[in-house]
């Protein structure tokens, strides 16, 4: 089968759906010539055009504010903002309109929006332009938060979300942008709400998102050199979550460990402990550990910031713990 | 020696006309701007005194404070502020009973209008009107510094009230024979039932036009007068005009930028002092450029006199003062 | 005459949005209706003015003080009043309640609780107008106060330079809570702050809704034209508090006083009796009219049932 990068199999995702329908039109700041910061829009303007491939100015609280609108009135936009860490100039429009409109209404209006934004750290980008914002949307009831690793997965999850009838949140890692995968060819769309393992192991689970999936894998093919086998399961989306996968993977294993990039206080990995501890307690060997971005802001410096976010040696030694 | 009046009026400039005729956005900060450009002037001249009218701006205080210390006086005249365009005219009979050498306008035709109302008939204040807008025929399009330079001229006695200044007439309105009103460019009658956002930028609504000036470079309904009879500030006539759906076809320059074909089917001279009938029994009445009255019933006149304000010639003046060594060193 | 008719209709909006609220306030005083109402008494001109100007599948974006939006934008007044009562019939089957109602299929996107907020929903709508080419235009209602927010700028901003549907009309009633407008903010009016954007900024006087339709109109006809969006600032007033409650330490009973000489109703209805269009017994028949429409309102939404609690983990997703 063909490989293709992530940011290619966002970007073919994004051309397939506004081809299926023409409601659907991006938004965003830099998306058309320029293809966006990261490049993944390249191309699109081209091909759909400036109605189409609306580059904004500099105002994220209206890019969000006017999907609200748009969604409400029958298009689907799919916005982009820029670095995931501008989404609190926007936050009233994500929080209390997005979130919350449909509900307020007593379900009379739907608000098909597409929030991407690229979170993680990586790129010495520091403090403002790396961090891993999860949680402050999982906490919005109304929200759903899609959160892919593979090329495969972010394509089929942003079909899905595209045609969602819900605003979701589609949280990239800006260092997988070019990490390559295989697609199919032929259309395919990934239901939100289905975790996926990514390796089946016997002695633990490690439930990771995003990058920290590639990262756990690294360090289960470290920890299978020493004989203990680790399962990986990827929930790709964080709400709604898939709950059962997590829970029949812990059955199996007895340990679970969570890894994410986000902080560790009040972070999602908290979330997902909380599930295992209230269904799946009895079948527990060992306490649920995290690995997690440690309680800073994301530092400048390179081995600062390699220090904050969670390496392949810190989930190996953390699985060590356990046994 | 001298003292001068200011009235600048707040609420000046920012009607429909901006939205349907492109109107020039002309915002207070503006107006305090001229002012202490004019205030400026007057510091260093050596005027006297300089009174203001208040305002809920507070123009003129602005502008005062910005420029600090200054050697003359200045004061806000006392008096009931209603934030209504009656201020204006009870500014301007509080400046005639302190007999300011100039008085200085920072409006439009419906703030000199309003100005007007407040001087006596053959009030000896000189005024000197500064256009804030695009739609404006009576007052002067022209930089403070230069209007400044002129009034301190009257002020300081280098040129006379009667070298330098000239009566303008006026348009009068009667109700059954009673003076309801004034205005200084022009008096519309117009088939329609509101008042509303005052402004006139519909033609077919207009019936008929009576100016003092009619002028083919004016801007605004007194325009139309002035592609048939033309008519200035000195003529002694005003000029009738009535459209209608059939007649005489021109085109008129309404407001800003909506120049529009109409049909004229009447037009005369209106020799001064002569009533004229309204033939409308009812609609509204518009006084320079702005609906103001509307009416149901009465036997509405008009007549055109020459017992305007005593304007300022402002190029007279300067032209004059600097004749006689004015500003020389 | 269509123009007559117009009128008329015009001035019973107005009567019943002002019967509306004088009964909601009652209501709320006896302990009726839960929550925070923000009456709309004494800005009627403005709501009817603006939405008279609308076409039926126009959109609006209305604020926490939006009843009146949505009785001159059709709002039924029974699915109105159960809302405010927090019952199951109500527009919002009792979760939105005074701040949220909304009736998209009348155009209605919403109040809103969050001030400023409806600038760039109502941009949105017009941009989904414009890209779906339907003639549809967005009529933003908002206040003082919310000019002051980034909303405001990045939705003026972004409407002109796409030249979107939209009409931003700003209710001035002058205060934001107990902020006058001239302390916060440096320009007296907020129409002198479309000449940023490069479009058309305007004042009408908000207690003459004749003057407020005429200015709406033609903003609503330029954009619809293509002619983008047009920034217009309606002076009025509140005559009752921010919120029921509020105790108003930061103005005089003698202003508000001087605001109800200047009552958009009566001034419109004196001006319909001369012309004929209202008289006596008219004015009695519409006000009966309307006085019914409001009891039955009060009388359905008292009959009305509550909501099952578990109705409350509905609709938070489609």
């Amino acid at each position: 089968m063909r490989e293709i990068t992530y940011a290619e199999a966002i970007r073919e995702a994004l051309r397939e759906e506004m081809k299926r329908d023409e409601r659907v039109y991006i938004i965003g700041e830099d998306v058309g010539r320029f293809g966006g910061c990261f490049g993944v829009t390249k191309g699109l303007w081209e091909e759909f055009g400036d109605d189409r491939v609306k580059d904004t100015p500099i105002s994220e609280t209206a890019i969000i504010g006017s999907s609200v609108g748009a969604a409400a009135t029958g298009m689907r936009p799919v916005a982009e903002i820029m670095f995931c860490d501008f989404m609190g100039v926007a936050m009233d429009e994500i929080t209390n309109q997005a979130a919350k409109m449909r509900y307020m209404f007593g379900g009379k209006v739907k608000l098909p929006m597409v929030i991407r934004t690229p979170v993680g750290g990586g790129l010495c980008a520091a403090a403002q332009h790396s961090q891993s914002l999860e949680a402050w949307f999982t906490h919005l009831p109304g929200l759903k938060v899609v959160m892919p690793s593979t090329p495969y997965d972010a394509k089929g999850l942003l079909k899905a979300s595209i045609r969602d009838d819900n605003p979701v949140i589609f949280l990239e890692h800006k260092m997988l942008y070019g990490v390559k995968g295989t697609v199919p060819e032929e259309e395919y769309v990934i239901p939100l709400g289905v975790a996926d393992v990514k390796r089946e192991g016997r002695d633990v689970t490690i439930i990771a998102t995003s990058l920290m999936v590639y990262k756990s894998l690294e360090a289960a093919k470290l920890l299978e050199k020493e004989g203990i086998s680790v399962e990986v399961v990827d929930p790709r989306t964080l709400y709604p979550l898939d709950e059962e996968k997590i829970i029949n993977s812990v059955k199996k294993t007895h340990r679970a460990i969570v890894v994410h990039e986000a902080v560790e206080r009040n972070g999602f990995g908290g979330e997902i402990v909380a599930i295992i501890m209230e269904k799946a307690f009895e079948y527990l060997d060992a306490p649920v550990k995290r690995v997690c971005g440690k309680n800073t802001p994301i530092p400048f410096s390179p081995p600062l910031e390699r220090f904050v976010i969670p390496q392949v040696e810190d989930i190996v030694n953390a699985v060590k713990s356990l046994l | 020696m001298g003292k001068i009046g200011i009235i600048a009026n707040p609420a000046s400039g920012k009607d429909i006309r901006r939205l349907v005729a492109h109107g020039s956005v002309f915002d207070n900060n503006e107006k305090v701007n001229i002012v202490k450009r004019m205030l400026s002037v007057f510091e260093e001249i050596g005027i006297d005194e300089v009174l203001f009218m208040p305002d809920y701006f507070q123009i003129c205080l602005k502008a005062l404070n910005a420029l600090g210390r200054v050697s003359f006086k200045a004061r806000v005249i006392d008096m009931d502020v209603s934030f209504t365009q009656d201020d204006s005219t009870k500014a301007a009979s509080i400046f005639e009973r302190e007999k300011v050498d100039c008085l200085i306008t920072l409006g439009g035709d419906g703030t000199n209008r309003v100005v007007a109302k407040g001087l006596s008939p053959n009030s000896e204040v000189p005024l000197l009107p500064i256009s804030t807008g695009t739609n404006n025929v009576f007052p002067y399009m022209m930089e403070g510094t230069i209007a400044a330079l002129a009034a301190a001229a009257l002020a300081k006695g280098v040129v006379s009230k009667d070298e330098g200044c000239y009566r303008v007439k006026r348009v009068e309105l009667f109700k059954d024979g009673e003076l309801k009103d004034i205005a200084l460019i022009d008096l519309v009658s117009l088939d329609c039932s509101f008042i509303g956002s005052r402004a006139i930028w519909h033609p077919e609504e207009i019936r008929e036009v009576f100016s003092t000036v009619a002028k083919p470079d004016s801007i605004g309904v007194s325009s139309i007068g002035g592609l048939l009879m033309p008519t200035d500030e000195l003529d002694d006539r005003g000029v009738y005009v009535r459209l209608g759906r059939s007649g005489k076809r021109l085109f008129a320059p309404i407001v800003p930028g909506i120049i529009r074909e109409i049909y004229v089917e009447d037009f005369r001279e209106i020799p001064l002092d002569e009533k004229f009938p309204i033939s409308l029994d009812r609609g509204v009445i518009a006084l320079d450029g702005e609906r103001e009255i509307d009416f149901f019933d009465g036997k509405w006149e008009i007549q055109v006199t020459r017992r305007g304000p005593l304007l300022v010639d402002v190029r007279k003046v300067l032209r004059l003062s600097s004749e006689r060594g004015f500003l020389k060193i | 005459m269509g123009e007559e008719k117009l009128w008329l209709d015009m001035y019973i909006s107005m009567v019943r949005i002002r019967k509306f609220e004088e009964k909601v306030v009652e209501l709320f005083a006896q302990g009726k209706i839960p929550g925070f109402v923000h009456s709309y008494i004494g800005e009627e001109a403005v709501a009817v003015g603006a939405c008279s100007a609308l076409e039926p599948t126009d959109y609006i974006t209305s604020t926490h003080r939006g009843h009146g939006h949505l009785i001159a934008k059709g709002g039924d007044l029974k699915y109105m009043m159960a809302e405010l009562y927090g019952k199951k019939t109500g527009y919002c089957k009792g979760k939105g309640g005074s701040m949220h109602i909304a009736d998209v299929d009348l155009g209605i996107l919403g109040a809103n609780g969050i001030v400023g907020a409806g600038l760039p929903i109502a941009t949105g709508a017009a941009l989904s107008s414009y890209l779906q080419r339907n003639g549809r235009v967005a009529l933003c209602f908002f206040s003082d106060g919310a000019s002051n927010r980034g909303t405001f700028h990045e939705s003026l901003n972004m409407a002109s330079i796409w030249k979107l549907p939209v009409v931003f009309l700003c209710e001035n009633n002058m205060y934001g809570i107990s902020m006058p407008q001239r302390k916060g903010m440096a320009v007296e009016d907020i129409a002198d702050r479309a000449a940023a954007y490069g479009i058309p900024g305007v004042v009408v006087d908000g207690n003459d809704v004749i003057a407020v339709y005429e200015a709406v109109k033609e903003a609503v006809t330029r954009a619809r034209a293509g002619g983008g969006p047009t920034l217009i600032e309606a002076k009025t007033a509140r005559w009752r508090g921010h919120f029921e409650g509020d105790p108003q330490i930061y103005r005089t009973p003698e202003e508000i006083e001087d605001w109800k000489k200047k009552c958009p109703i009566m001034r419109f209805q004196e001006k319909l009796i001369k012309m004929g269009i209202l008289d006596e017994a008219k004015i009695r028949e519409i006000e009966s009219m309307i006085a019914r429409e409001v009891e039955e309102a009060v009388r359905f939404a008292e009959e009305s049932p509550y909501p099952e609690p578990e109705e409350a983990l509905e609709d938070v997703y489609a």
